[in-house]
């Protein structure tokens, strides 16, 4: 009986995707009815694919925003944690790193918003980009933090006095133990650019079309059929995942 | 040497942007920069004052976070001891599904499912339980904020349950729980006396910041949220979008009490535990 229920719940947590598979695939939808004259159709996704519609402008831009926080906010924040983690006041400076994404982002946004109109660069995908990476890159130094356990300083002081050359000590011995942690923070990284809404919101101006501002729109609009496109789009990271990582690392 | 710069390219990086944001903040809010002003006033810092708004959008902001993230952790103490006696893959994999959408997509699909128009409710009058929309409670921009708390759980409680469950893992509170019965506990109390205490006390830091970020959630109470009682975020957003340059200071203001709030809170218990919060 307690097995039912806990597969139960498991069960629940599927619909809201199958709601908006569903929103996504009916026409003429008033109250009461269910579905319109045709059980089901795909003249909505037709629709989005038949032309460039501004559907697929904002993924590209979600995508060129998302993979410039997985390359350069990544990267940037795993450099720093490393002279952070070696430094010797490591926990205050890492204590800095909470601020930013507590304050949360509408509000580092409304904080930030002057200085990037003075500088012009407010409603352009350069601002968004850097205030996403001023907002993500602390964090991202937090988050790979963890990773510069005693062992591994001990183990790279080791290797120097071993006699490798502090390139040897990159190649063979830090990128390859650092592989699985660089690959989580990336997925991160640009999960945090994919999801965000108030800081493109804010510093975009409007002008910079995300999914997320593109779902807010259809939102607005009350279209709940290309919404619910828009809102699957941004489910695309869950398939890649399902679909890339093998079935041992779910264990 | 290039530890140095580093580190202060990181200190430039994180505290600066914050800093010089909340100093403009705190000028435009006495009055003493932006477009109308021209000298030191009070103004904006009485009108929030005499509107006697700010506590209630506070405690409206607090009393969400906090049933959201009690709840929450209810469902994930279940999920996560469920779990450990069923590890099922498909039960992990479809507890990651709600960590992949995004805040945004689960407001959307939760106005059109919990609304008075929406799927549920059309399902009801399929089966002849409601004759007319409104016989369906009203679950969205309601006045207790049921629409806001539902898809918080929905996205939290996932996350929350994977931790419990890895961590109960690595403790091999399995093993323990062995013990207790063959000790004679029940396994109730074993639930209640060492399960739940063993896995809040390891992620006391995590819950504090997933609560202070939860009292600034914005996309969620921004689609399902009333207009009075308002999320503080909500508010203060509408605030400061309006086209009306007064409110705009008072908008800092609020800006400048909240991030101060934030910044005591976080300060406070960071020094209280020697700045090792997750580390």
């Amino acid at each position: 009986m307690s097995k039912a229920i806990f597969y139960f719940f498991a069960i629940l947590l599927w619909v809201p995707l199958f709601g908006l598979l569903y929103l996504s695939a009916i026409h003429q939808w008033s109250f009461p009815k269910l579905w319109g004259h045709s059980l089901f159709t795909f003249q909505h996704w037709k629709h989005i694919f038949g032309s460039e519609h501004q559907i697929l402008e904002a993924l590209q831009v979600s995508l060129v925003l998302g993979f410039f926080q997985m390359s350069i906010t990544n990267i940037a924040g795993f450099l720093t944690s490393k002279f952070i983690m070696f430094h010797s006041k490591a926990s205050i400076l890492l204590s800095f790193s909470y601020y930013p994404f507590l304050i949360t982002p509408l509000i580092f946004s409304f904080l930030l918003l002057y200085f990037f109109m003075q500088f012009n660069i407010a409603g352009s995908l350069f601002g968004v980009a850097l205030v996403q990476f001023l907002l993500f890159y602390p964090f991202s130094v937090l988050l790979h933090a963890s990773f510069w356990s005693k062992e591994l300083k001990q183990l790279l002081f080791q290797a120097t006095t071993l006699g490798a050359t502090s390139y040897q000590v990159l190649i063979r011995l830090l990128l390859p133990m650092a592989r699985p942690q660089l690959i989580l923070g990336a997925l991160i990284c640009f999960l945090l650019s994919w999801f965000e809404y108030a800081v493109v919101h804010t510093i975009g101006m409007a002008k910079i079309n995300t999914l997320t501002i593109n779902t807010m729109i259809y939102f607005k609009e009350a279209n709940p059929h290309l919404g619910a496109i828009s809102a699957l789009f941004l489910l695309l990271p869950y398939l890649f995942i399902i679909l890339y990582f093998p079935k041992k690392s779910f264990q | 040497m290039t530890q140095r710069i580093i580190v202060a390219v990181f200190i430039t990086m994180s505290l600066v942007p914050l800093l010089s944001g909340y100093t403009y903040a705190l000028l435009y809010s006495f009055g003493l920069t932006g477009l109308l002003n021209s000298e030191f006033t009070l103004h904006y810092w009485k009108s929030l004052f005499l509107q006697h708004q700010l506590l209630k959008h506070l405690w409206f902001s607090i009393y969400t976070a906090a049933i959201s993230m009690l709840f929450s952790l209810i469902v994930a103490f279940y999920f996560a001891y469920q779990l450990l006696h069923q590890p099922r893959i498909w039960i992990i994999k479809s507890l990651l599904l709600p960590v992949f959408f995004a805040p945004i997509s689960a407001a959307f699909i939760f106005n059109y499912l919990l609304s008075s128009t929406g799927i549920i409710s059309r399902i009801c009058f399929a089966l002849g339980w409601i004759n007319s929309y409104n016989d369906f409670p009203i679950f969205t921009q309601d006045k207790l904020g049921v629409g806001i708390i539902i898809p918080h759980i929905f996205l939290l409680f996932p996350l929350f349950s994977l931790l419990f469950y890895n961590i109960a893992k690595k403790e091999n509170l399995m093993a323990l729980k062995d013990l207790s019965l063959n000790l004679g506990a029940s396994s109730k109390k074993f639930v209640f006396k060492i399960f739940i205490p063993i896995l809040l006390k390891k992620t006391e830091p995590i819950i504090l910041l997933y609560f202070i970020f939860f009292i600034g959630a914005y996309e969620i109470p921004l689609y399902l949220g009333t207009q009075s009682p308002q999320m503080l975020t909500v508010w203060i957003a509408d605030l400061y979008r309006k086209f009306d340059l007064n409110s705009m200071g008072t908008a800092y203001a609020i800006i400048v009490l909240y991030a101060s709030f934030v910044l005591v809170l976080l300060s406070i218990y960071l020094l209280k535990r020697k700045n090792k919060l997750l580390f």
